[in-house]
């Protein structure tokens, strides 16, 4: 009999029975793709180019159960698991080679109850798409800055976006989270059942297991807001990015207000202010006037638009599914003028138009929950701040990646030793990755130990479940 | 083109009904027109079952197979397609999403806009 030589959970091989093979594949409501499948090459990519793996099977789900029938397979023969939903983890955990990606992103049901201003959304949908669906009635929940985001990945990793001072992360307006578990047991997770596991669920990314759907709040949002980007030349980026620290710092909860250095469209180096209002438009023109005003810009973008519009404005290039990236990330809570000395010079040097610096102020309601109430610990006001280097040329991976490498080890010492856990890149340490998850991390690693004590889930930010 | 609408059906573990124009089961050919508009959901084939509540939500495009397929692995039947013990679907349906001439999505349920239900 042949067999499917496979990874496992360990890192080991091993070989899979035809016959057990085709029963998994009987069980599955969708495809089973393997190497030699004319889809495999497709499905295999995810959103990072960088990320080149050969997973050695990729089960499509349409439903929860071909979710259970993946998790019990790859229990039953110790396979290694990536869940895959959005593919948009810079890591690329949304893949694995020799092992099972348990494809979610055929799973995209939605049902907006305008109602009860809730919604059920299927972890397959991206941002853009739940956007669609929730503003025909006028209605949003926070998610994201980039519209073709996993709502699965963003949600679990707590969700920053363009409604968080207002309306907080996107799990602070999460009501249930549908999961299978390690032990391929299908449960709902809320404020009134498996309240410990809904607890972990919001910010704990997803170690515990793979969500399948999730109930958000919404709000009544738009569907016109105030949105834009104002455009400097790099050449006043020291200035705009001052600028920006003092504004930025003080913010009424419906402003949002974000930084980028990147290169323009026509190929010229920008400083950038995103700008973003929920509210009335006049309030909202008041309260954004000084960055309009601030300084000479090239240009003036900010203008009301269309929420869902508002939330592609960094689509460019960062939604291309395909460019070769490389992204450091951390928290600050200062921006000191070393380093936008350091960020300046560094633009300068920057060989790739591709790639950009990027700020998001994290304020508001956002910052008012209490850090232990969700597994998301780090609550206070700060910037997450991002390195995102992005090409398009194989040939350019060493140069470009030493580059960010350089650039971030000389300005780690001014930034704070946590990030966002949906920005910690693959190769950060392990005390980076604890110290992400906060006071909350020991009360995660217990969490861990009761619902996935083999670490099944371990292709993400990993918690490693307490010893005994 | 594909036209999608928010169509979807909340019924009982034992009923989840396809409706309107999916599959041609519909021996009439009522799904489809000349020249008009068919608003086709059969991409719309998630089902959302709830185990404790002995509940399951369907889409309007999944065949009856498919959402079998969903309800039985969390342990729950339905009635679809054959009548069997538990009486017609539109017996076992709790509520239904639709949106109506207007372009409005409303459901209707025992509770909700009677009537229509």
């Amino acid at each position: 009999m042949t067999e499917l030589l496979i990874t496992t959970r360990e890192g080991t091989r091993a070989g899979i029975p035809s016959g057990s093979l085709e029963k998994y594949a009987d069980r599955l409501r969708g495809e089973l793709i393997s190497a030699g499948h004319h889809a495999y090459d497709q499905a295999r990519r995810v959103w990072n180019g960088n990320i080149d793996r050969r997973p050695a099977l990729i089960a499509r789900c349409l439903g929860v159960a071909d979710v259970m029938a993946s998790v019990a397979f790859a229990r039953e023969h110790d396979l290694l698991i990536a869940v895959r939903s959005g593919a948009h983890h810079a890591a690329g955990y949304g893949t694995c080679d020799g092992g099972l990606v348990i494809d979610l992103s055929q799973m995209k049901g939605m049902q907006v109850d305008p109602t009860r201003s809730t919604a059920d959304a299927q972890a397959g949908l991206l941002w853009g798409e739940f956007d669609t669906e929730t503003q025909v009635f006028g209605l949003a929940t926070t998610g994201g800055v980039v519209s073709d985001t996993g709502i699965a990945g963003l949600t679990l990793g707590g969700g920053l976006g363009w409604l968080m001072g207002k309306h907080g992360l996107t799990i602070d307006n999460l009501l249930s989270v549908d999961l299978v578990t390690a032990e391929g047991t299908f449960l709902t997770a809320s404020a009134d059942e498996h309240t410990d596991l809904f607890w972990g669920l919001r910010g704990g990314g997803g170690n515990f297991g793979v969500a399948t759907s999730f109930r958000y709040r919404l709000h009544p949002v738009g569907p016109t807001v105030l949105g834009g980007m104002v455009v400097h030349p790099m050449a006043r980026a020291r200035d705009v990015l001052r600028f920006y620290r003092d504004f930025s710092a003080d913010l009424p909860d419906e402003a949002e207000v974000h930084a980028a250095l990147a290169t323009s469209p026509d190929g010229d180096p920008i400083a950038a202010l995103l700008l973003g209002y929920n509210g009335p438009i006049d309030k909202g023109e008041k309260v954004l006037a000084p960055a309009r005003a601030f300084g000479e810009p090239i240009a003036d973008l900010v203008q009301p638009m269309p929420y869902a519009l508002r939330n592609t404005i960094q689509d460019e290039p960062n939604a291309i599914h395909g460019i070769q990236r490389y992204w450091k990330s951390a928290f600050t809570e200062v921006i000191g003028d070393d380093l936008i000395d350091l960020l300046v010079e560094a633009a300068a040097d920057c060989t790739s138009p591709l790639t950009g610096m990027v700020f998001f102020r994290v304020h508001g309601a956002a910052t008012r929950v209490p850090s232990g109430a969700t597994a998301f610990g780090l609550r206070q006001e700060q910037w997450d701040f991002n390195v995102i280097s992005q090409w398009t040329e194989a040939r350019e991976t060493d140069a470009q990646i030493a580059w960010t490498r350089a650039l971030w080890s000389r300005l780690e010492p001014l930034i704070s030793g946590s990030a966002y856990v949906n920005h910690l890149a693959g190769d950060d340490r392990p005390e980076k990755v604890r110290a992400s998850f906060g006071a909350n991390y020991e009360r995660l690693s217990a969490l861990k130990r009761q619902y996935d004590p083999m670490n099944v889930f371990r292709l993400n930010a990993n918690i490693v479940p307490a010893s005994l | 083109m594909r036209v999608q609408i928010a169509t979807a059906l909340w019924a009982a573990a034992s009923s989840v009904g396809p409706m309107i124009s999916r599959h041609s089961a519909d021996v009439a050919g009522n799904a489809v027109c000349d020249d008009g508009l068919m608003i086709d959901v059969s991409p719309m084939k998630s089902v959302h079952v709830d185990p404790p509540a002995r509940t399951a939500r369907a889409e309007g495009g999944i065949p009856w197979g498919e959402c079998d397929h969903e309800t039985r692995a969390c342990g729950q039947a339905t009635t679809g397609g054959v009548m069997g013990s538990y009486g017609l679907s539109c017996d076992k349906l709790l509520s239904v999403d639709i949106v109506t001439a207007d372009g409005k999505l409303l459901t209707a349920s025992a509770g909700e806009n009677p009537e229509r239900f």
